[in-house]
Parts: structure tokens; C-alpha cells; sequence
């Protein structure tokens, strides 16, 4: 009995789960200026299709249920003139809807509103296999770099600049706007305003390799007051709002070797940098820019939406990324359990 | 033979029906047996059961590729396939979907049944069709081989670059891709230029242009359409092949070149592509309805020159695949108009099948179960078709979810149900046995339940947010139910197509006895035995009617037609009036000699660029022995 009510009970979950139609990558409800004009043509385009797919159906039913014509064989040796005049009339009235739908699709042209003066520029550069994000001033100056996670204000006007540093990927976030490509060599625009509050999702939608699954994003709408602060926060260096220097997580960050990729903006660790980028020249190698950590612990997940940055989470990242996301471009790290728990004290502390 | 002449065409044809005549015929287009004989055959109803064959297999194949992509996706974060298998396998799906199924298979129907709807005994090149058989066996066993040995193609089968650059894909993998690839091609590319030939100055005298069966129509109208899509992805995998392994900068953007000139270069093929595959299916429902409804199709012109439309206009909406891209506001407006008024000689297809079953009486057998499950299902398609053609709609939806419901429904709906019901309505032809009518109906049934219930829910996730090409999902953004529901009907389609093949292995054994015409059908090949003998037809009928080819007591065209040799009439292109004969080669081991040279030349490239070299010349040492004339003086001059 126990038994039937549990997969009674699941499957009106399912059928429910089948039904409902929001979830935090879902393109309804959208909150987006862009998004909107997708609501409308959807509810367009999905009565014009049950209607075009019911039209056809009845008449197939119709012409299968009736009862044959007698002698239609000795009728037809060719099409008779009549049939052909409705079939014709047909045809017409079906080119006529569908110019009718592309001439009032054109005139109403989603053409995107550019705003010359955007209130918050952010340039979003794809990688394999996460988000680079940096908030620009006016002048297109880096103000701060921070990765995967982002924060907007409600009703302003924002301007996203994609760009990639690797292969192609695509930018979309459901609730906010449709897609635009990250293309080598290419600078794409998308401008939006968004007039709901809340954490929304969003991931790449253009095959980029092995880990193409789990390259996503969050983009937290917040009020105006809230986006200043949070842009007064990030623009610090860590240090400065630390207190107290963990010297032993920090050369632990030095020697293993995380300072390669990632930076923590702060005076401290300006001399290492540097003696790195001297290095990597002199090889020639390419210098590999992993996310930036200033501000590590002021987002919510790890490896570009894939695990939730807790410590537990922090240190198996940190020691084995390798098996939460295989093929990512972050290295195995052999450390003693002394140094891990030194530097997971000095990570947490990148407030 | 059951052939019923008048009499007096008899007495003054008495040459074509004696009895030594057609022993003599038989014997002069006999098909070689032996092991060695299987690599010699040239004849066309031969090659064309190999490529159906052949790609049932590989269908099969890709089939089971699909099932385990829906058991990874059953539930979020399942370990059942790695990322690496997955990417590689749902590449893999692909390409032996598009290149090594649909295509081939349509052009193995076609050089199967083309010369017997038009009244000929082989195809204008028959050692060529051989060689493009070979092409393409060797090609997919060389895709599948190393995708068995864990280096199948893993960036998809539209193979972007630069993640399919040197660069980002350093194993051979996707050398793997580019050079067999363009090997396939030229194999399609081949058959395409026969089919033509042979469509248009083979036709048995007296069925001009306007008498042609549909089908023959829509496989005309595909053969142009490769000759005209094929180049553009033959020289975007041939640069792509330089860039990897020669290393110019054709696709490379901080060396001046640019990754989106693939994109141009591959939509311009690969939209074709998918009418390519969906005319020749629109052709097989055109045949097939009428036949079941009793009547000839209604409005036979207008279906003709939609296919022709079709045809013209899929050269125009290769763009709409790259809105998202940043394409200019006026570019994407065109391609907009173009993707969406293909739909019109779409309609007017609909209207003309669904009249003809309105005017008729419908009876249902299994073929005529998938036309009408075709018609649902391709619906569907059609209408999500228009919908992804409006732009703001298409770039929330492109490469979601949504997209992967829509192209399963046009290519399931719209080619692989086409498809099927051929196979139950050839089949007698093909063997001279009957398909298992009920396990026919119980396998219908179970397809379109799977099919829709597989693919269905996908719309959903489309618009839930969840993009293609992903190995694993995270729980929590509500896309546990839709992908459990999908991979139930993954089951159930795979069951369906268990079915299919168990009734086509019963069937052979066991079927029924087919008669020459079992369904009262009135194209030509219908007219001769089942299966038909190996020069197909005694003599050159000529064809009266528009729509009664098979029906009607023939006259016969041509007198004098030699039947010691390999001769067939040619007619003129138009009005198909007999103004000449020609001498068809015999079989020959060459062309499987140059399709191993040319194997060489593609396959050695993967490794070194030499191989090219080596492999040309040996083709072309091969081409020597193909071409080689024998001594007029032996055997009356004949090229045996």
C-alpha cells in the first residue's frame, strides 16, 4: 500500500515537474527588456502553430473518417478544375498569413535599442570553461576582474561587452536575453535592462569542449544601493579588508604554484607576479589567466557554477579539480594536509 | 515473363520476346558471383541494395549511439558515460546520421529504383556507382573503426573551429573527420552526377519531363542540390585539413584568417543537407500515398514545382543558423524571409497528400501508416521550423533543447518515417518477398508513440534553459522529469526499429511470395518480376501516360536494341524521343581498386601529407586500368 502511495506521489511530481514552466534557467518568466519581445512572439507564433497543426490534422481525420466516394476511380483521370481552384485558393490564403507574419514581425523589428551611454559596461570574455568578468568605467578601463558570478542593478542600462580568449562560446542567461556569440577576433554586443530582482542562471550555449556541461554563470539583479556597494567592495584589494596577514597560506598560494594563474590584488604579491610573467616569457610560453580571487569568498559557487564554494568544497577543488570537472585547465595539487588547511585559511579570508 | 504485348507489336517485335533473347540478356548483364565477383558487380539494382544495406547498418549503429546519449541524460549528474565518450559520441551520432545514413541511403533507394521508373537496365555509369559504393563502405568503416579505437571526431558534427583547430584538438581525431569527410563526399558527389546522367538521357522513350514520376523528380531535384552543396564543405574540410596539418591560417583569426568563414562554408552544405535528405522522402510519400488511396496525386504539378522551389530556396537560409553569431539586421532579415517561405511549397505539398487522401480510399497498410504518421510528425516540425525562423525567438532557443526536438522531428518525421514506409512498400521488389503486415502495424505504432514521447519533452527543456551538446545537467533547474520521460521513449522508438529489423529477418526467410505488383502500384518498376531480372526490363517500353506506367500493355519503343552486350536507348532530355544507343561497361575489379588508391590518398593524409601524393598516383594508375579498352577484336569489341 505504502509502496503504491510513494510512486503515486511521484509520479504526480513528475507530471507536475512536466507542467510547471519556471526554474532559474527557464526563459519564462523573463525579466529582461529583451526577453519580453520573446514572450509575445512566442504567444504568437505557439497560437498560429496549434491553430495551423489543428487545421491540418482535422482535415487529414476528416478526409481518412468519410466514407469513400463511389466510382472515384472512373472521376479522375486528371484533376478536375474545381479541386484545383480550392487548392489554389488554399495555397493563397497560406502565403498571405505568412507575409502577413513576416512583413508585422519586420516592421515590429526586435532590433536591439543601443545605448550609447549605458549605465554599467561589464565585459564577459568566454574561456574554457569559465566566465572572465570585468566591470568597466566610461574610458573602458578595467576597474575590477572577478569570474562567474556578477551582480547588475534593476532598471538601468546595461552593456555587456562578449568577448573570448579561446574557442567560441555563447553567452546566455534565458530570463535576461537570447544569445550572442563569443567569436575569436570579434567584439559582440547586448543591451538590456532588467526590472525584476532575483539570482538568475545561465550557461554556454555553444559547444566548447570537453567541459561545455558545466560552463555557467549567475547574474544577481539587485537594487541600485546594493550595486554600489557591491561595486565599493570589489574594487578594494583583498588585503585591505583582512586584518590579519596569513603568512603561511599566502606562501603556500606562492609555492605551489596557484599564483601562476590566479591573481589577489594587493601590494603583497606584486614582485612574485612579476618575477612569474618575467619567467613565462623567457619560455615563451603564454601566460594562463585563471579567475581572479580577490574577492574569492564573496561568491556562491566554485568552478563556474559547478560546486557551491563551501570549504569542504574549497579543498577538494583545491587539491583534486580534476574529478568535480574533469578536463578543466586547473592543475592536481600534491600539498601536505599542514599547507592545505594553512592556505583554505588564507583563501577564506578573501572576503 | 507475364508481359501481355498485342499482338501485332509481337509479330513485329518477335526479336524482344524470344525466349533465347532473354536468356542471352539475362546472361549478358548477369551479376558475377564468387568473393572476387562481389568486388566486380556493377549492376544497380546490386549496388543499390548494398548502400540500403550498408546504411541500415550504419542507421542502426548511430541508433544505439542515440540511446546511451538518452540513458547519460535520464538523470542529472550520471556518471554512466565520461565527457570525452559523450562528446565523441554524440559527434559521432551525428555524422553517421547525416553523412553515413540519410544521404546514403536516400542515393542507394534512388540508384535502386531511378532506372526502373524510367525504364533502363543500369545507371549511365555503372562502374562509377560501383567505385562511390566502395567510397563510401570504406569511409564509414575508417569513421567507425577509429571511433572504436577511441579517436571518433568529439567537436561535434558541424566541427567549429577553432575549437577543431590544431590549437584546441591536438589528437588525430579530428583529422579523423576532415579527411574522411571529404572522402563520403565524393562518393555523394559521384552518385549525384550519375543520377542525373541517368535521369535525364536514359529514360525509356515516350515519358518526356512532364510524365516523370515524382519520385524520380525529387531525386533529380536532390542530385542537383549536391552537386551544388557538397564543394562547400568538401573546401571547408580541405582548408581546415591544410590548416591542421600543413599549417596555413585559413580559419585562423590572429593570423588573418576567420573562424566564421567555416560556419559560411559548412551551412552552406549542411542546410542543404537536410532538404537534401527531405526531398527524396517528400518524393517517397508522393509515390506511396496515391498508391494507397487508389487514385493519382492530386495537384502533380504543384507538388513538382514545390520540389523545385524547395530545392532553389534552401541555397537561401544557410544563415539562420548563426543569428547569434552578430550577423548585420538586414543579412538576418533575409535569411528570416527565406527560412520561413520554404514553408509555402511545403504547404502546398500538404494540401496536394491530404486532398488525394480525401478523394480517395484509404487502405491502411504499413506503408501508408508511416505516410500519414509522416505527416503528423513532420507537421510539428514545420511549424517549430517557421518558429526558429523568426529571429528574436531562434536566439533564445538556438542550440537548446527546443532545436533538438525540431530537427528530430523534421529528420525522424520527415525522412526516417518516409523511409521506413519505403521499406515496406520496396521490400517486395528489392527480395520478391512480402513484409510481416501485423508486426508492420505493432512496430508503426510503437515508433510514433516512442518517437513522440521521446522527443516532445524536449521542446520544454528548450525552454527550461538546457543547452544541446551537454554531457550532464545539475539537479534543481527542473529538467529531471522532462529527460526521464525522453529516455522512456528512447526505449520504446528502439524498440519499435528492434521490431522493423526482426520482421525484415523474418521476412527474407520466411515472407510470403510477392507477386509483381502487390499493390496495385503504377510506376514502372512494378512492371517487371520481383525482384527484377538482372538487365531489369526485356525491352525499352514506351510510355504513353502520365500516370499509368505500370498498368497499361505496352508497346514496345525500339527495335534492334542488342542483347549480347550491355546496350540501352538514350532519348532526348525534354520529350525523352530515342535518338541513340549506348554501350554500358561490364563489371571490373578497377573502381574497388580505385576506391583503395583514393582510400590511401584521404586516410594517409591523417598521418602525413605524402600519402596524398602516394594515393594520387596510384588513383590515377587505377583510373589507367578502369578506362583501359579491350582489343576491339575480342569478343565483338564489347568492354568486358
Amino acid at each position: 500500500m505504502k509502496k503504491n502511495y510513494t510512486s503515486l506521489l511521484s509520479l504526480v511530481l513528475l507530471a507536475s515537474s512536466l507542467l510547471s514552466c519556471s526554474g532559474p534557467q527557464s526563459m519564462f518568466p523573463s525579466i529582461g527588456s529583451e526577453g519580453d519581445k520573446v514572450i509575445t512572439i512566442w504567444y504568437i507564433l505557439f497560437a498560429l502553430g496549434v491553430f495551423v497543426f489543428l487545421a491540418f490534422m482535422i482535415f487529414l481525420l476528416l478526409g481518412l473518417l468519410k466514407k469513400p466516394e463511389e466510382s472515384f476511380e472512373k472521376k479522375y483521370v486528371s484533376d478536375d478544375k474545381k479541386l484545383l481552384r480550392k487548392l489554389y485558393g488554399a495555397t493563397s490564403f497560406i502565403i498571405v498569413v505568412l507575409v502577413g507574419l513576416l512583413v508585422s514581425s519586420h516592421l515590429n523589428s526586435p532590433r536591439q535599442k543601443i545605448y550609447t551611454k549605458p549605465d554599467v559596461t561589464i565585459r564577459i570574455t568566454g574561456l574554457q570553461y569559465w566566465w572572465r568578468i570585468e566591470y568597466l568605467d566610461s574610458k573602458d578601463n578595467v576597474i575590477f576582474e572577478t569570474a562567474n558570478e556578477l551582480k547588475i542593478p534593476i532598471n538601468k542600462k546595461i552593456h555587456f561587452i562578449l568577448e573570448t580568449d579561446d574557442v567560441i562560446h555563447s553567452f546566455w542567461v534565458p530570463s535576461i536575453a537570447g544569445k550572442v556569440d563569443m567569436i575569436p577576433g570579434r567584439k559582440n554586443n547586448l543591451y538590456v535592462t532588467v526590472d525584476k530582482l532575483g539570482r538568475f542562471r545561465g550557461q554556454c550555449a555553444e559547444f566548447c569542449g570537453i567541459q561545455h556541461a558545466k560552463m555557467s554563470m549567475y547574474i544577481d539583479v539587485v537594487s541600485a544601493k546594493d550595486f554600489d556597494n557591491y561595486l565599493h567592495h570589489q574594487e578594494k584589494d583583498a588585503l585591505a579588508l583582512t586584518h590579519e596577514i596569513n603568512n603561511e597560506g599566502k606562501s603556500v598560494f606562492n609555492e605551489v604554484g596557484c599564483i601562476k594563474c590566479h591573481t589577489i590584488r594587493g601590494d603583497w604579491n606584486v614582485s612574485n607576479n612579476k618575477n612569474i610573467q618575467d619567467k613565462s616569457d623567457q619560455n615563451g610560453l603564454d601566460q594562463i589567466r585563471g579567475p581572479d580571487l580577490t574577492h574569492l569568498m564573496s561568491r556562491q559557487t566554485l568552478a563556474a557554477g559547478t560546486i557551491p564554494n563551501t570549504t569542504g568544497h574549497l579543498s577538494g577543488w583545491v587539491i583534486d579539480s580534476q574529478s568535480p570537472k574533469k578536463g578543466n585547465l586547473m592543475p592536481i595539487s600534491k600539498m601536505s594536509s599542514k599547507d592545505l588547511k594553512s592556505l583554505l585559511m588564507f583563501l577564506e579570508r578573501l572576503k | 515473363m507475364t508481359d501481355v504485348v498485342p499482338k501485332e507489336y509481337r509479330d513485329e517485335h518477335k526479336d524482344e520476346h524470344r525466349v533465347e533473347h532473354r536468356a542471352e540478356l539475362e546472361n549478358t548483364w548477369a551479376i558475377p558471383s564468387g568473393f572476387i565477383g562481389w568486388l566486380k558487380v556493377v549492376n544497380q539494382t546490386n549496388i543499390g541494395k548494398r548502400y540500403i544495406i550498408t546504411a541500415f547498418t550504419f542507421f542502426l549503429l548511430a541508433g544505439i549511439l542515440g540511446i546511451l546519449i538518452r540513458i547519460q541524460l535520464s538523470a542529472p549528474e550520471k556518471d554512466f558515460l565520461s565527457p570525452e565518450l559523450y562528446n565523441q559520441i554524440f559527434t559521432v551520432h551525428g555524422i553517421t546520421m547525416m553523412f553515413l545514413f540519410a544521404i546514403p541511403i536516400l542515393e542507394g533507394v534512388a540508384i535502386y529504383l531511378v532506372p526502373l521508373m524510367i525504364g533502363t537496365r543500369d545507371l549511365c555509369f555503372p562502374r562509377l556507382s560501383a567505385f562511390s559504393y566502395f567510397v563510401y563502405l570504406i569511409g564509414g568503416l575508417f569513421l567507425w573503426g577509429f571511433f572504436l579505437f577511441g579517436l571518433g571526431p568529439d567537436a561535434g558534427w558541424f566541427n567549429y573551429v577553432p575549437l577543431a583547430s590544431k590549437e584546441y584538438s591536438q589528437s588525430l581525431s579530428i583529422d579523423v573527420y576532415v579527411t574522411v569527410i571529404t572522402f563520403i563526399e565524393v562518393s555523394a558527389l559521384a552518385t549525384a552526377l550519375e543520377l542525373i546522367a541517368t535521369i535525364l538521357k536514359l529514360r525509356t522513350s515516350g515519358m518526356s519531363l512532364a510524365k516523370m514520376p515524382p519520385f524520380v523528380w525529387s531525386i533529380l531535384v536532390m542530385a542537383f542540390m549536391v552537386v551544388f552543396a557538397m564543394p562547400g564543405v568538401i573546401v571547408g574540410s580541405i582548408l581546415l585539413a591544410l590548416d591542421r596539418l600543413v599549417g596555413t591560417t585559413f580559419f585562423i583569426h590572429f593570423k588573418g584568417g576567420d573562424p566564421i568563414l567555416w560556419q559560411h562554408l559548412f551551412w552552406w552544405f549542411g542546410h542543404p543537407d537536410v532538404y537534401i535528405a527531405f526531398i527524396p522522402a517528400t518524393g517517397i510519400v508522393s509515390t506511396i500515398i496515391p498508391v494507397f488511396c487508389g487514385r493519382p496525386l492530386v495537384w502533380r504539378k504543384g507538388v513538382i514545382c514545390s520540389i523545385v522551389l524547395i530545392g532553389v530556396v534552401s541555397f537561401g537560409l544557410w544563415v539562420h543558423h548563426m543569428f547569434a553569431a552578430g550577423i548585420p539586421l538586414h543579412a538576418s532579415s533575409f535569411f528570416s524571409t527565406a527560412s520561413a517561405l520554404i514553408a509555402i511549397p511545403g504547404a502546398i505539398q500538404f494540401l496536394s497528400w491530404i486532398t488525394t487522401i480525401w478523394k480517395g480510399k484509404v487502405s491502411f497498410k504499413t506503408p501508408m501508416l508511416f505516410c500519414l504518421g509522416f505527416i503528423a510528425t513532420f507537421l510539428v516540425g514545420g511549424i517549430t521550423g517557421i518558429m526558429v525562423a523568426i529571429v528574436p525567438f531562434d536566439l533564445q532557443v538556438h542550440d537548446s533543447y527546443f532545436i533538438v526536438a525540431h530537427l528530430h522531428y523534421v529528420l525522424i518525421g520527415g525522412v526516417l518515417f518516409p523511409l521506413t514506409a519505403a521499406l515496406f512498400f520496396w521490400f517486395p521488389k528489392f527480395t520478391g518477398k512480402m513484409m510481416g503486415e501485423l508486426l508492420g502495424k505493432i512496430s508503426f505504432w510503437a515508433i510514433l508513440i516512442g518517437f513522440n514521447v521521446t522527443f516532445f519533452p524536449m521542446h520544454r527543456l528548450g525552454f527550461l534553459g538546457m543547452p544541446r551538446r551537454v554531457f550532464t545537467y545539475m539537479e534543481g533547474l527542473g529538467w529531471d522529469g522532462p529527460n526521464e520521460v525522453a529516455t522512456i521513449g528512447a526505449f520504446i522508438l528502439g524498440f519499435g526499429y528492434f521490431l522493423v529489423l526482426v520482421n525484415i529477418l523474418v521476412s527474407l526467410f520466411r515472407g510470403a511470395k510477392a507477386l509483381n505488383n502487390p499493390w496495385n502500384a503504377k510506376t514502372l518498376e512494378w512492371k517487371t518480376s520481383s525482384p527484377p531480372p538482372s538487365c531489369n526490363f526485356y525491352y525499352f517500353p514506351k510510355i504513353e501516360s502520365t500516370e499509368e506506367h505500370s498498368s497499361t500493355q505496352h508497346k514496345i519503343s525500339v527495335k534492334g536494341v542488342r542483347s549480347d552486350v550491355r546496350e540501352v536507348i538514350t532519348t532526348t532530355v525534354e520529350e525523352a524521343r530515342p535518338h541513340g544507343v549506348i554501350r554500358l561497361p561490364g563489371p571490373s575489379i578497377w573502381p574497388f581498386f580505385t576506391a583503395l588508391a583514393a582510400a590511401v590518398a584521404f586516410v594517409g593524409s591523417i598521418y602525413s601529407p605524402i600519402w596524398f601524393v602516394v594515393g594520387f598516383f596510384l588513383t590515377s594508375l587505377c583510373v589507367t586500368g578502369w578506362l583501359w579498352v579491350p582489343r576491339p577484336w575480342n569478343k565483338g569489341g564489347s568492354f568486358e
